[in-house]
């Protein structure tokens, strides 16, 4: 895990566990300036956010050691991380995501979309 | 959300039409060939066309052949259009995209994303091999391609040198939306080239291998008619196409029943040629229009013919109720032939096709006769069109057809020969109707004449006394009886 870039004070959080998907949002959000960290599970990610909170974190569904859902009640249910948004990116449409992020975006989607959406969140 | 995925029409119709409709917007797909086999040809040929349409495409030019090698060896062929350089169409270098510290995938991603193409053509890929880390194999690159192009909203191709039933590809074909193979061989004399999909990922190819030809305008792609998708079959009725011969037309019933096919077989010199213009003038109208492919005389010669016999063939196709189609005899193509016909059935209303003459045809088809003539006569039927094939036969040779590899039923529902005997010093025209699938119809052989009168079929009584007789004992027919 590294942080880079260096216009936004708190870094993105992406979790996948594709690392050709993790690498390209990486890409193209350090292309665009914004200063970014990865993990490729639930677990590490949940590490990730308690040790150094993010300013959003953009998250996969399906990940085998916890799914995305799982990940996010308990971003919520921690006071240090409960106030992060979330953006959850997923090929199904879960059900039960009410209240855990504030969007939710169908993959395959256009990287320009999902840009669109995270800047939309990390506006002041 | 993403949209639903959508095809794009590659503006090379036997392509799109050997593809199902096209390509699938952003898959990744392969053409592999051998050098020489046209790959960059093909896929520019794509490209330009999409940027003519206002597509932004970026082209990676490959090492063997960089920007400037490009432009002057595409300059040559239609397609290219100088004004889209820059505009439409950026050209980099695929070195310039190796040659710093980022993954190849990683660079080549960047710079489509900065130019905002959504077409992308990659050329000569495997030139990027030697040039993989140690990390990244040709699999990961690719699949890591794969998978990015589909949240870049890009359709990426790349040609690779080789063959595309090649084991050493796995890796390729594996990770690949589709694969297009290209093949390019010397048969004879000529050469021979051949297009096969041989991998589409979510929708059905026409299979097997479809010819393909370069010239100056690029590539042409002439699908096999045999798996050629049949079109709904339209309602069929009891009507006739007749001749507009009254004596024919009663020996046949009325006519050829509409829908169906028929074969006039015949000596040289008997009129086959002479019969079929009345058969296509006949009710011919812009609205039901008459169709004649001609593989040896030129629309003035059937015109000079037709207006020997008082036939306006000028006029008909002035007014478009007749069109021919000459299609040169040299080198016949008959995917080619297949491909100019159903472009003709879907551009006008056409109730009546005309060949003349099929023997040409059949020869270039060789063991795929039965197979080509049957799809083809499915297609027209599904089409409601009635076809009349004129079939070169032995002159002096007695009622018979013997095609070569061409068995009889293939050749339609209604078989009439025409051949000629000498009869008692002079040489005249015996007819006879060998078969009529759907409809009853005369068996009786007669004469046919052909004079500064026109065109006629005699009833029995006509003909010279002992003619007919003696005819059907040289053919094997039947004469008919005729009162004294």
């Amino acid at each position: 895990m590294a942080l880079s870039g260096s216009q936004a004070p708190l870094p993105v959080l992406i979790v996948d566990d594709e690392l050709i998907i993790l690498d390209m949002i990486r890409a193209v959000l350090e292309e665009d300036g914004l200063a970014v960290v990865t993990a490729s599970g639930g677990n590490s990610a949940l590490q990730i956010a308690q040790q150094t909170p993010p300013s959003l974190i953009l998250t996969d569904f399906m990940m085998p050691d916890m799914n995305g859902i799982e990940l996010a009640r308990r971003i919520r249910a921690d006071p240090r991380t409960a106030a992060i948004p979330l953006i959850l990116m997923s090929a199904a449409l879960p059900t039960g995501t009410d209240g855990l992020f504030v969007a939710v975006i169908q993959k395959p989607f256009l990287i320009d979309e999902l840009v669109a959406k995270v800047c939309k969140w990390l506006q002041p | 959300m993403a949209e639903p995925e959508t095809i794009l029409a590659t503006g090379l119709a036997g392509l799109d039409a050997a593809l199902g409709g096209g390509i699938t917007q952003r898959a990744l797909a392969l053409v592999i060939g051998a050098p020489g086999a046209g790959k960059t040809v093909l896929a520019s040929n794509i490209v330009f066309n999409a940027a003519r349409q206002g597509v932004k495409v970026l082209v990676f030019t490959s090492y063997s052949e960089g920007n400037d090698q490009y432009v002057q060896h595409m300059r040559h062929f239609d397609f290219f259009d100088a004004a889209l350089l820059g505009n439409n169409v950026q050209l980099f270098s695929l070195q310039s995209q190796m040659s710093g510290d980022e993954s190849s995938a990683v660079a080549i991603i960047k710079t489509i994303r900065a130019t905002g193409a959504k077409i992308v053509l990659i050329d000569g890929f495997q030139s990027v091999y030697p040039g993989l880390s140690g990390q990244q194999s040709t699999r990961e690159l690719l699949a890591g391609l794969a998978v990015q192009i589909r949240y870049l909203d890009v359709t990426l191709i790349l040609t690779i040198a080789g063959d595309a039933r090649d084991a050493n590809l796995h890796a390729e074909l594996t990770v690949a939306d589709l694969t297009i193979g290209l093949s390019y061989t010397a048969s004879g004399l000529r050469h021979q080239r051949m297009l096969e999909v041989v991998k589409q990922r979510g929708r059905a190819q026409l299979p097997g291998l479809h010819r393909y030809t370069i010239d100056k305008q690029g590539i042409q792609v002439f699908p096999r008619i045999e798996v050629y998708p049949q079109p709904s079959a339209l309602p069929h009725d009891d009507s006739r196409a007749a001749f507009g011969l009254a004596e024919f037309d009663h020996m046949l019933g009325g006519g050829i029943n509409t829908g169906t096919s028929a074969t006039i077989a015949g000596a040289p010199g008997v009129g086959k040629t002479t019969l079929g213009l009345y058969w296509a003038l006949a009710e011919a109208h812009p609205e039901a229009v008459s169709l004649i492919i001609t593989f040896s005389e030129y629309p003035e010669q059937l015109q000079r013919k037709a207006a020997a016999f008082q036939l306006d063939l000028q006029g008909a196709m002035e007014s478009g109720a007749v069109r021919i189609l000459r299609i040169p005899p040299i080198e016949l193509n008959p995917d080619n032939v297949a491909t100019l016909v159903l472009a003709e059935l879907a551009a006008r209303p056409v109730r009546r096709v005309l060949f003349d003459d099929i023997s040409l045809l059949l020869h270039e088809l060789g063991e795929r006769t039965s197979d080509y003539i049957s799809a083809l006569n499915a297609l027209l039927y599904g089409y409601n069109i009635t076809s009349l094939y004129l079939l070169e036969i032995a002159a002096f040779e007695g009622l018979r057809i013997n095609p070569a590899n061409t068995p009889l039923a293939a050749l339609g529902d209604s078989v009439i020969i025409v051949q000629q005997y000498e009869i008692q010093g002079v040489l005249r025209r015996l007819l006879a109707i060998l078969r009529m699938r759907l409809s009853l119809f005369d068996r009786t052989l007669r004469e046919l004449v052909l004079d500064e009168t026109g065109i006629r079929v005699l009833r029995p009584e006509e003909s010279a006394t002992g003619v007919l007789n003696t005819a059907a004992h040289l053919g094997g027919g039947t004469a008919p009886e005729v009162e004294a």
